[in-house]
C-alpha cells in the first residue's frame, strides 16, 4: 500500500488545537486514485464519499437533471439483478446513501457497519458499473418525481429558492436547477442515462475520502477490481467556464401566488470567479450580517421588530462561482418595512461609513474563532472539509490556519467585504407572496413579475 | 416510538452480535457513552438530576437541560404558552439581561436553542468547554430570575406567530400533522397544538405566563445533561454552587399528579371516521391514525419494528404494494408510530398522485390492512430493520449533542439515562410473531381515524365528516 502520509505537512500546521483528527489524515494512492482516510475507532462503523468531479453543469446543452438521474436512477436495475432485488439486498444492510450532485461536483455517500463494509462497496460498484435504466422503471420514477414536484407550488420556501437561483444567477452555468424541470423529465432516457454514468466511471476525476476502523482500509482490492476506479486513466475535471456576469442596478423580482399569508424574501448576488478569495473573511463577513442571533440582521429584524422567526445570510463559493445571499420571510403587512430594515441592515454594515462598532466585531470575531473546534467533532463533517477543500483546489492548511486568519481581519476588511457582495448596484430581491403585494413592492422601485410555474 | 428511535444508544457488541444473524464477527468492545460505567449521576437536594458524561476529545461541552412541562400541561385557552415561554426565556433575567445570553454563547463560538413538546421543554447549549462555569451561571439565573419584559413580550407574540405560519399554517406535512394531532388525542391534554391556537397567543398575558414559570420552571422539575470535555467532580461543585440555592416547588407533585392522571390521557375522539379540510395542497394527504400505546411498554417497541418493516425503503411491502407501479394512486406511504409519555399513535401518513381518487385509496387501504399482518410481515425484513436500527444506534452516538439529550430524555421517560441498552435488548430480541401480534392489534382489531387535507375540498365547510362503515 503506498501510502502518502500527510506527517510532514501537519507538522507545520500551525494548530491552535491539537486535535486527534487533524493528526490522523493519511492520504493513500490507490491505482492512482488519491483517497484521504481519518482512523475512527470509537465505534464500528464507516462513513465512505466518493467524489466526482463533475456535477449538473454536465448537463448543459442536453437534458438538465440528467446527472442527477443518472446516479438515483442506477438502483432500478442491472444486467444481473431487477430493482425489486437491488433494493432488497442493499438495504438489508441497514446502511445508508445518498446523492448529492451540485453544479461543479457529484458526491456518492455511504454509511454503514463497517464489518459490511466490502459488500456494501462491492454491490455499489456493481450498481454503477451494470445499472441499464430499465424503460419501464425509468418511466416509473419520472412519474413520482412530477407528482412531487407539482406539489412543489405549495411550499413556498423551496418553491422561494428555487426561483431566486434561477433569477439571480440568470446568463451563468449554474442557475438551472440540478434536478432539472418538469419539461426534461419525460426526456430521460436509459441509453443517454448510461452514457452519462459511463462518463463518470470511465472519464471523471475521482477521490475517496474514509472513515472508519482500519479494517474499512480493506476495501482497496474492490476499488481497483470491481469499481475499477482508476486515477490514471479517468482524468477529466469540470471547469466551468462563463463571461463574467455584469448586473446594472437593482433588480426586483416578484412571484405572485394565491392566497398566501406569508411572504418569502430573497436577496443576494452572484459572485464572479476572480472574487472568490479570502473565504475567511466571506464567513466572518456573513456571521456579522445573518449568522446567528447576535448578527445584525437577527437584532434589527427579530429581535427589535419581531417581523420573522429566522433570517440568515451566507457568503459562499465552489471552484469557480459564489454566491451571497440573505434568506427571510414575514408577513404580508411588514413586506416593505422588512425589505427597508434588510438594506437598512446592509447599508449600515459596508463601505467607508460602516456603523460597525468594536464591541459588535470583536463579539462576532471571537465567536468565529471560538467555534473552530466544532469542525471536528464529527469525522465524516470533518471529512467532508477535507473534501471540499480539495474539491476548490486549496491547501489543507488553510482549514488549520482559519483562527490565525480570523484574528487579523478588522472591521473595515468586513464592511469592505459586505460592500463588495451586498452592493445594490448588482443585487436580486426577490419576493414570493399573495399577488395583492404588488402594489406594495411598486414603492420600492422598477418590479419584474415572474410565473412561478415556468420554473417548475 | 419515533422520538427514540433518533436517540437510540449502544450496548456491547456483543448484544449486537447475538442479534445480527448474517454478519462476520465484531471483536471490539464498544463502551457507551451513556452506560453507567462513563455517566455520572448526581441528585442535589432541591431534587435537581444532573448527569454527566465525559468525553475529552475536543475542548467542547453540549449542556442540555430538559424541563418536565410541554403543551399537556395548558389548559383551555392558553395553548401555546409553554412554547411561547420557551422563546422568553432567552429575553433576559436579572445577572444576565436581555441579548446577554446570545452575547456569551455566539461570543465564544457556541450555539444554542431549545424546543417543545407536549411532553418536555428542553434548553441546549454546544459550547466550547472554558466557558462552562459561565454557562451554569447563566442557566440558574434564568430558572430564578426571568425577566418577562413586557416589550420583547410583544415583540417576541409576533414571532411566534410567523413560526406558526412557518411550521404549520404553510408547510403541508406541518399542517397535516397539526390536524392529524388535534383530532386524534381530541378531549385529552395532548389534543391541544403545542405552538398554540391564534386566539389563544393573542391573549396570552404576561402574567398567566410567570405563573405557569413559577410553578414547571423548578430544579425538581429538571434534568441537566452535560456531555464533553468535563470534570465530574468539579462540575457537580459548579452546579451545587448556582443551582444549589435555589428552592424546590414543593407544591409540584400534586399539581402534576393531579394533571398526569393517566384517566385524563385516556382517548376520547371518534375513531371510524375520516375528516376532510379543505387545505393549499394540491395533491391530497391523507393520514390513518390507530390508536397506540405510551412510551416504555414493551409492545411499543414491537410497533416501532412494524412501522419500518411495513414502510422504510424501496424493498419495503408498502411501496411494493403501492408505489411501484406504473400509474400509481399513491406517491408515498409511511407508516410511523410515535410514541408520548402518556399515550400513542400509530399512524400511515400518503401522499396521493394526480390519477388517484381519494374515495378509492381510502377504502382500499381499509381493506388492504386487515391483511398487512398476513401479507407484509416477513424474517427477512425484521431482520432488515434491527439491522437499521443497529446501524442508527451507532450513528446517533458520535456527537456530545446526541448524547446529552439521549441522557435526559431516557431519565425522564424511563427513570434509567441509559435506558437505550434496554430497548436496544428489546429491538433485538423481538420476534416475528411479536410483530404480528402487535400488527393485529393496531390494524385489525382497530378502526381508524382517516384525516384528509386536499385544496378541491369545500372552502365553506370547516370540516366533513363521514363515516367509515
Amino acid at each position: 500500500m503506498k501510502k502518502l502520509l500527510l506527517g510532514s505537512i501537519l507538522l507545520s500546521l500551525n494548530t491552535n488545537a491539537d486535535f486527534d483528527v487533524a493528526k490522523n489524515i493519511q492520504k493513500f494512492d490507490w491505482n492512482g486514485l488519491e483517497v484521504t482516510y481519518i482512523e475512527d475507532n470509537r465505534f464500528p462503523v464507516f462513513d465512505m464519499g466518493i467524489y466526482f468531479s463533475d456535477g449538473a453543469v454536465s448537463d448543459l446543452g442536453g437534458i438538465g437533471g440528467e446527472t442527477e438521474a443518472a446516479f438515483n436512477m442506477s438502483m432500478l436495475g442491472t444486467t444481473k439483478y431487477t430493482r425489486a432485488e437491488l433494493s432488497e439486498k442493499l438495504e438489508f444492510f441497514g446502511a445508508s446513501s445518498d446523492v448529492q450532485v451540485t453544479h461543479e461536483y457529484t458526491t456518492l455517500s455511504l454509511s454503514g457497519l463497517s464489518k459490511d463494509i466490502k459488500d456494501l462497496t462491492k454491490l455499489t460498484c456493481e450498481v454503477l458499473r451494470e445499472a441499464n435504466y430499465p424503460e419501464n422503471e425509468v418511466k416509473k420514477v419520472v412519474n413520482l418525481q412530477k407528482n412531487s414536484m407539482r406539489s412543489l407550488e405549495n411550499n413556498h420556501g423551496a418553491l422561494a429558492s428555487r426561483i431566486f437561483r434561477e433569477v439571480s444567477l440568470s446568463d451563468t452555468p449554474f442557475s438551472y436547477p440540478t434536478g432539472g424541470k418538469l419539461k426534461d423529465l419525460d426526456l430521460l432516457a436509459g441509453q443517454n442515462l448510461r452514457k452519462k454514468m459511463d462518463h463518470f466511471l470511465n472519464s471523471v476525476k475521482k477521490r475517496i475520502y474514509l472513515t472508519g476502523p482500519k479494517s474499512v482500509l480493506e476495501i482497496r482490492s474492490i476499488i481497483e477490481n470491481d469499481c475499477r476506479f482508476s486515477g490514471t486513466e479517468a482524468q477529466f475535471v469540470r471547469t466551468p467556464t462563463y463571461n463574467k456576469k455584469v448586473q446594472n442596478g437593482l433588480q426586483i423580482v416578484f412571484a405572485p401566488v394565491e392566497k398566501a399569508n406569508q411572504v418569502q424574501v430573497m436577496v443576494g448576488t452572484f459572485l464572479n470567479s476572480d472574487e472568490l478569495v479570502d473565504d475567511e473573511l466571506a464567513f466572518l463577513s456573513s456571521e456579522f450580517l445573518g449568522g446567528g442571533f447576535t448578527s445584525r440582521l437577527m437584532q434589527e429584524i427579530r429581535v427589535k421588530r419581531g417581523l420573522t422567526y429566522s433570517v440568515g445570510a451566507v457568503i459562499s463559493s465552489q471552484k469557480t462561482y459564489g454566491r451571497a445571499l440573505i434568506s427571510t420571510f414575514t408577513k404580508n403587512e411588514t413586506i416593505v418595512e422588512l425589505i427597508k430594515v434588510i438594506r437598512n441592515a446592509i447599508a449600515t454594515s459596508r463601505g467607508s461609513n460602516h456603523q460597525i462598532n468594536d464591541k459588535q466585531f470583536s463579539l462576532v470575531k471571537q465567536g468565529v474563532i471560538g467555534s473552530y473546534p466544532f469542525k471536528f467533532e464529527k469525522t465524516e463533517q470533518f471529512l467532508s472539509e477535507l473534501m471540499i477543500t480539495d474539491h476548490t483546489e486549496k491547501k489543507y492548511e488553510e482549514i488549520f490556519q482559519f483562527q490565525d486568519k480570523v484574528k487579523n481581519y478588522t472591521k473595515e476588511d468586513v464592511a469592505k467585504k459586505i460592500e463588495e457582495v451586498f452592493n445594490e448596484k448588482r443585487m436580486t430581491i426577490f419576493v414570493l407572496g399573495d399577488k395583492s403585494l404588488l402594489a406594495k413592492l411598486k414603492k420600492l422601485g422598477k418590479v419584474k413579475v415572474v410565473n412561478t410555474k415556468s420554473f417548475i | 416510538m419515533k422520538k427514540l428511535m433518533t436517540t437510540l444508544a449502544v450496548i456491547s457488541t456483543s448484544v449486537f452480535l447475538g442479534a445480527c444473524a448474517t454478519q462476520s464477527k465484531l471483536t471490539s468492545k464498544v463502551i457507551s457513552p451513556t452506560s453507567p460505567e462513563v455517566v455520572k449521576k448526581y441528585v442535589l437536594d432541591n431534587g435537581l438530576v444532573v448527569l454527566i458524561s465525559p468525553n475529552p476529545k475536543l475542548p467542547l461541552v453540549s449542556y442540555y437541560t430538559l424541563f418536565d412541562v410541554g403543551g399537556r400541561y395548558e389548559g383551555e385557552g392558553t395553548t401555546g404558552a409553554t412554547h411561547f415561554l420557551e422563546h422568553m426565556m432567552f429575553k433576559g433575567a436579572k445577572k444576565f439581561g436581555p441579548g446577554e445570553f446570545e452575547s456569551i454563547i455566539e461570543h465564544n463560538g457556541g450555539n444554542s436553542n431549545a424546543y417543545t413538546t407536549n411532553d418536555a421543554t428542553v434548553y441546549y447549549e454546544n459550547i466550547p468547554s472554558q466557558i462552562l462555569e459561565t454557562i451554569i451561571d447563566v442557566e440558574s439565573d434564568r430558572l430564578q430570575h426571568l425577566l418577562l419584559e413586557p416589550n420583547s413580550f410583544e415583540s417576541e407574540r409576533q414571532v411566534v406567530f410567523e413560526e406558526r405560519k412557518m411550521r404549520y399554517e404553510n408547510n403541508p406535512d406541518g399542517q397535516m400533522y397539526l390536524t392529524l394531532m388535534k383530532k386524534v388525542f381530541e378531549g385529552t391534554p395532548y389534543g391541544q397544538s403545542v405552538i398554540g391556537e391564534v386566539e389563544d397567543l393573542k391573549k396570552l398575558s404576561r402574567d398567566q405566563m410567570m405563573d405557569f414559570f413559577k410553578k414547571f420552571y423548578a430544579p425538581n422539575n429538571a434534568i441537566i445533561g452535560i456531555v464533553g470535555d468535563v470534570n465530574p467532580e468539579k462540575t457537580i461543585e459548579l452546579i451545587k454552587k448556582y443551582y444549589g440555592p435555589i428552592a424546590k416547588y414543593k407544591e409540584l407533585d400534586a399539581l402534576k399528579a393531579n394533571k398526569d392522571d393517566l384517566k385524563r390521557f385516556e382517548f376520547k375522539a371518534q375513531f371510524g371516521k375520516e375528516y376532510r379540510y379543505h387545505a393549499t395542497n394540491p395533491l391530497p394527504k391523507m393520514n390513518f391514525g390507530y390508536k397506540a400505546l405510551k412510551a416504555g411498554e414493551k409492545k411499543a417497541y414491537h410497533a416501532d419494528l412494524l412501522a419500518h418493516m411495513l414502510s422504510v425503503g424501496e424493498s419495503s411491502f408498502f411501496h411494493k404494494k403501492y408505489v411501484d407501479h406504473d400509474r400509481p394512486m399513491i406517491s408515498s406511504i409511511s407508516a410511523n408510530h410515535y410514541n408520548l409519555r402518556f399515550s400513542g399513535i400509530f399512524y400511515l401518513d400518503l401522499e396521493l398522485t394526480d390519477v388517484a381518487d381519494v374515495n378509492v385509496v381510502r377504502d382500499m387501504i381499509l381493506v388492504d390492512a386487515k391483511k398487512y399482518c398476513e401479507e407484509g410481515l416477513t424474517e427477512k425484513a425484521l431482520q432488515r430493520s434491527k439491522n437499521a436500527i443497529m446501524t442508527s444506534g451507532y450513528h446517533s452516538l458520535k456527537s456530545n449533542a446526541a448524547v446529552a439529550s439521549s441522557l435526559i430524555n431516557n431519565q425522564k421517560y424511563f427513570g434509567d439515562f441509559n435506558y437505550s441498552q434496554k430497548e436496544m435488548k428489546i429491538y433485538m430480541q423481538s420476534t416475528l410473531k411479536d410483530i404480528k401480534d402487535s400488527c393485529v392489534e393496531i390494524f385489525v382489531k382497530q378502526d381508524p381515524m382517516v384525516v384528509t387535507l386536499w385544496n378541491q375540498f369545500s372552502k365553506d365547510k370547516k370540516e366533513e365528516v363521514i363515516n367509515l362503515k
